[in-house]
């Protein structure tokens, strides 16, 4: 048999011929008893492979899931199936990931800006506040000069490294720049601050800056944690979540 | 919170899960055992099985329910819930393995014509032992042969996907994939000759 029928045959088995095709081909199937034995081979020959996969498949789902004993026949299985193991998984996360990101590109941009609102900008009156570079910079920043409040702002990093005010506004100034990674490290640093009282608003922006980096699966947490926790964020967070889990 | 977690997950339809069966899905697969697998151990255990008949039964059963499918004596009804034909397969076969009471398998059967089977065209069983031979074949070719099968007949990927994952032209891969079912069909058929 020559790839040319081999094929045919498929794309028959498949239902990618036309309708004339079709027909062309089903009369050949007729007057040919040969032909008809190698597609019967071929279907049986593809059915067994799919019924194989699927065998593979649903052991590993319940190993997976309900898997809290194991079988011998499971071992040698895990061992000689790696390789398509491994290819089911990809294939697996590769699907998941299409799932979540199919259609959020748009909705998240919208999302973003349906909930990003820029902090006001503080009275610059207590402690790094009563620092001279710090108030140049937050003036710039309360007028929407962004590069330049930075040029404030990144030298006093060496000075006050661990600042979680300086840290928290660098990164919402980061995100009006536009710099996404830069933003969600600043912020990050303040989120994993205990003891500050940006904490949650840092935690808020960081949901926000990760919606914008088509990050859905960290938004959706960042935005669980606020969530589920008292604090001013707490209603914009779970009204964002039911947003996001309903597109 | 958790409000908002489950909504996240959608419910599948039954007309989901049915084209989801069709084009071997693989979420809908993962869907299916999780939704339906309790139910089918509980029955089994209720008959006196263990948890490995529970998990045999339920695999043979959704392979079945896969097949018939495929290959339309399943069709989707009106009145039955393809979970519920799904349980019925598995309570089915696990009656017919036990061959206990032999009176309650003919009322179940009866069950399942109310369902809207005869039983006679129901089902076509895994055969254990042939799909256990294709295995042993199979593995015979190389893993590379292998995963370019599965790929393309069980996780339904395109050509041009595979060729992309191993670096090929179009051409090449449907070339190879061509060579890799030729031998797969020497090998596979030769062997039941000698049976």
């Amino acid at each position: 048999m020559n790839q040319e029928i081999f094929e045919k045959i498929e794309a028959y088995l498949q239902g990618r011929m036309s309708v004339e095709e079709k027909e062309q081909f089903q009369q050949q199937l007729n007057q040919d008893p040969g032909l008809q034995k190698i597609m019967e081979e071929q279907l049986a020959l593809t059915n067994a492979i799919e019924t194989e996969g699927l065998k593979n498949k649903l052991n590993s789902i319940y190993d997976h899931q309900f898997g809290t004993h194991k079988q011998k026949g499971n071992v040698i299985f895990l061992k000689r199936f790696r390789p398509i193991l491994a290819a089911a998984s990809v294939a697996l996360l590769v699907l998941a990931a299409w799932l979540i990101f199919r259609n959020t590109e748009q909705p998240n941009e919208q999302l973003f800006s349906q909930y990003y609102e820029r902090p006001a900008g503080l009275p610059t009156t207590l402690g790094i506040q009563t620092n001279e570079a710090f108030s140049e910079g937050m003036i710039e920043y309360k007028l929407g000069n962004f590069s330049e409040a930075q040029q404030f702002w990144l030298p006093l990093l060496a000075q006050f490294p661990e600042n979680d005010t300086l840290q928290f506004y660098l990164g919402i100034n980061y995100l009006e720049l536009s710099q996404l990674d830069s933003a969600d490290n600043y912020l990050n640093k303040v989120a994993e601050k205990e003891e500050s009282k940006l904490r949650m608003n840092a935690k808020w922006y960081s949901s926000l800056v990760q919606l914008r980096q088509e990050k859905k699966d960290e938004a959706f947490s960042t935005l669980s944690e606020i969530a589920l926790d008292t604090n001013p964020f707490q209603a914009q967070a779970s009204a964002l979540l039911e947003e996001l889990s309903e597109n | 919170m958790l409000r908002v977690l489950q909504k996240s997950k959608k419910e599948l339809t039954d007309q989901d899960l049915f084209e989801g069966l069709l084009q071997n899905d693989q979420a809908t697969f993962e869907y299916l055992y999780k939704k339906v697998y309790p139910m089918v151990r509980q029955q089994v255990h209720q008959l006196g099985g263990q948890e490995e008949d529970a998990r045999d039964v339920f695999q043979e059963g959704l392979i079945a329910t896969w097949q018939n499918a495929k290959s339309g004596k399943f069709q989707l009804q009106n009145n039955t819930k393809l979970s519920t034909y799904l349980v019925q397969v598995c309570k089915w076969r696990w009656l017919e393995k036990t061959k206990k009471a032999s009176s309650r398998l003919e009322h179940q059967m009866e069950e399942m014509v109310e369902v809207g089977e005869a039983p006679s065209v129901l089902t076509r069983w895994l055969e254990k032992e042939d799909q256990q031979k294709f295995q042993t074949q199979f593995e015979k070719l190389s893993e590379r042969c292998q995963e370019i099968l599965q790929r393309f007949y069980f996780a339904k990927e395109s050509i041009h996907h595979i060729a992309k994952v191993f670096g090929l032209e179009d051409k090449t891969a449907k070339n190879e994939k061509y060579r890799c079912m030729q031998r797969l069909k020497k090998i596979y058929f030769n062997s039941s000759m000698d049976r």
